[in-house]
């Protein structure tokens, strides 16, 4: 293989490279071989990966071989390289949730989601890097590089994930979305990021933040591929309270629709809207894609988007300092800065504000029903600024500082509260370079009008070719 | 962010000792501002009638086709 044909191959879509597989033109083994030496020459760099699993990838590898050329194909993704985040449990294999509380947790049971992938036939090359327990940056654990530019950030807390597919260094990856989690690292690394309605994905096995919140997500190159992850770890787990019984149809079947005379709500209301011009300019030009393909745009007061700042940390921080209730009062000495300081306020939240708040998150999820009963998705920006200073949570624009914490909510925390699938896609480029994502939600249960209108984006547009500069020396 | 404190050390320090945490001087200077600024935001939010709603149950965005 040359150079060209070889840095062809760390970015192939999975489609493609499922293909490729099937018709035995490339091996499980050559293709795992390419990447674990594209990690092993750029991980110092980027840090994307925790743990880098070179032996039991290859094995895995080996056994995807034999089984393809023994006629027994699994699919898609059978023989595809893919990360998941460190906070999903692997048997046998370290899971440090980027903490210090427990590093070296090596657990006796896999998540369900990874088990779906593994019975599907995927390779894990590795366990990426984020935020601690995918809520709070971590000195210890430092933050991926954007590989579009050094310094600004990668957002979280997926951020190895999403930064793992944009450099090439696996062909798709896991990650967990409470907040946002999912789609910040996929608005500005360039990639896309898909979370499914909830109850849609299991979360048995994935290190919890927030019950009534969290979300597994997907990170891919291209719609079509975050269609066939997504598919593939979707279903029923009687493990997960809130796992939905409703059967998983075929979530990709209108990829490749128009949506002519589809109705999409514009995004608005938000409390901090059109401040940064070039998230502005990213985004009209994406509307007028979206209208040149015959849709028709409207906008739409998001209901209750000014109290998901407040309905988010009711929620949230008291569940996630349930879930580490006995790390805040026993080993608090090894959480991270911002952990302890989100974890101390959560103890002390009243039950009186968690119950008011998910009281109106129940309205809330009442006005998004009469919302979407007029539209078909709801498209927007993922964040009102373009990608911060890397290692903080500020971004400065025009002089001002704005805390990404008090945004987010409004932006991608708000389809957490109300549980709707969304997707954010590339869209364009700030003026720093850094990529910009539109993101559509849709109606729950209704993956399938999501990705059939981010894949129609995504046909008219190119952003999705762009590779990013780095890691250096390709 | 600096908010104007809403809570005084001294309460907060009362609730601290109610749900078993120990907080240094830091921490708990930390939580002063911090809760001073969730209570600003809940103020609005407990603006807000939630009428007849009920919490979300188990079948939250599940079953009940929401």
């Amino acid at each position: 293989m040359n150079a060209s044909d070889q840095y062809d191959l760390y970015f192939a879509t999975i489609a493609e490279l499922g293909s490729r597989l099937a018709r035995q033109d490339i091996s499980p083994v050559e293709v795992t071989e390419a990447m674990l030496e594209r990690i092993e020459r750029h991980n110092d760099e980027m840090r994307v990966y925790i743990s880098v699993l070179r032996n039991a990838a290859l094995e895995q590898a080996r056994q995807a071989e034999h089984e393809i050329r023994n006629g027994s194909y699994r699919g898609l993704l059978h023989g595809i390289p893919i990360a998941l985040k460190d906070n999903v449990a692997t048997e046998g294999i370290r899971t440090s949730c980027a903490s210090m509380v427990d590093p070296d947790w090596v657990p006796d049971f896999d998540a369900t989601v990874y088990t779906k992938l593994r019975d599907g036939g995927a390779v894990l090359l590795g366990k990426a890097n984020l935020f601690e327990y995918a809520f709070s940056m971590n000195t210890t654990f430092p933050q991926p590089i954007n590989p579009w530019h050094a310094e600004r950030s990668s957002a979280g807390s997926s951020s190895g994930s999403a930064v793992a597919v944009a450099t090439g260094m696996a062909h798709g990856s896991i990650g967990s979305d409470t907040g946002g989690s999912g789609r910040a690292p996929a608005n500005v690394n360039g990639v896309v990021g898909l979370k499914a309605t909830y109850g849609r994905v299991s979360r048995t096995g994935v290190v919890p933040l927030s019950y009534s919140l969290d979300h597994v997500s997907v990170f891919t190159r291209r719609v079509a591929d975050a269609a066939i992850l997504i598919e593939a770890i979707s279903g029923h787990d009687s493990r997960d309270e809130y796992s939905s019984t409703r059967p998983v149809p075929g979530i990709g079947t209108k990829i490749g629709q128009g949506i002519r005379g589809m109705h999409i709500g514009r995004a608005r209301g938000f409390t901090h809207e059109d401040i940064d011009p070039d998230v502005v300019s990213v985004i009209a030009q994406a509307f007028d894609v979206l209208r040149n393909l015959g849709a028709e745009i409207e906008d739409v007061q998001l209901p209750y988007v000014e109290h998901c700042v407040a309905l988010q940390s009711s929620i949230m921080l008291p569940e996630a300092a349930t879930v580490h209730y006995h790390n805040l009062r026993e080993t608090p000495e090894k959480l991270g800065q911002t952990a302890l300081m989100r974890l101390d306020l959560g103890s002390v939240i009243p039950a009186t504000a968690y119950i008011h708040a998910q009281r109106v998150r129940k309205l809330m999820r009442d006005e998004f029903q009469r919302v979407l009963e007029i539209y078909d998705v709801i498209v927007g920006p993922a964040n009102p600024v373009r990608a911060g200073e890397a290692g903080s949570w500020t971004t400065h624009l025009d002089g001002r500082d704005i805390d990404l914490r008090t945004v987010g909510p409004e932006y991608t925390g708000i389809y957490n509260l109300v549980g709707l699938p969304a997707i954010v896609i590339p869209a364009g480029f700030s003026s720093e370079g850094t990529p910009i994502g539109l993101q559509i939600a849709g109606q729950w249960f209704d993956e399938a009008t999501v990705l059939q209108v981010a894949h129609a984006f995504e046909q008219a547009t190119d952003w999705h070719r762009r590779r990013p500069p780095l890691p250096a020396h390709g | 962010m600096s908010f104007a404190p809403k809570v005084s050390r001294d309460e907060v320090d009362a609730i601290i000792r109610m749900v078993d945490l120990t907080l240094g001087e830091e921490r708990l200077d930390q939580l002063v501002t911090t809760l001073s600024g969730f209570l600003g935001n809940l103020e609005r939010l407990r603006a807000i009638d939630p009428k007849d709603s009920e919490p979300p149950t188990i079948t939250y965005g599940g079953e009940d086709g929401s």
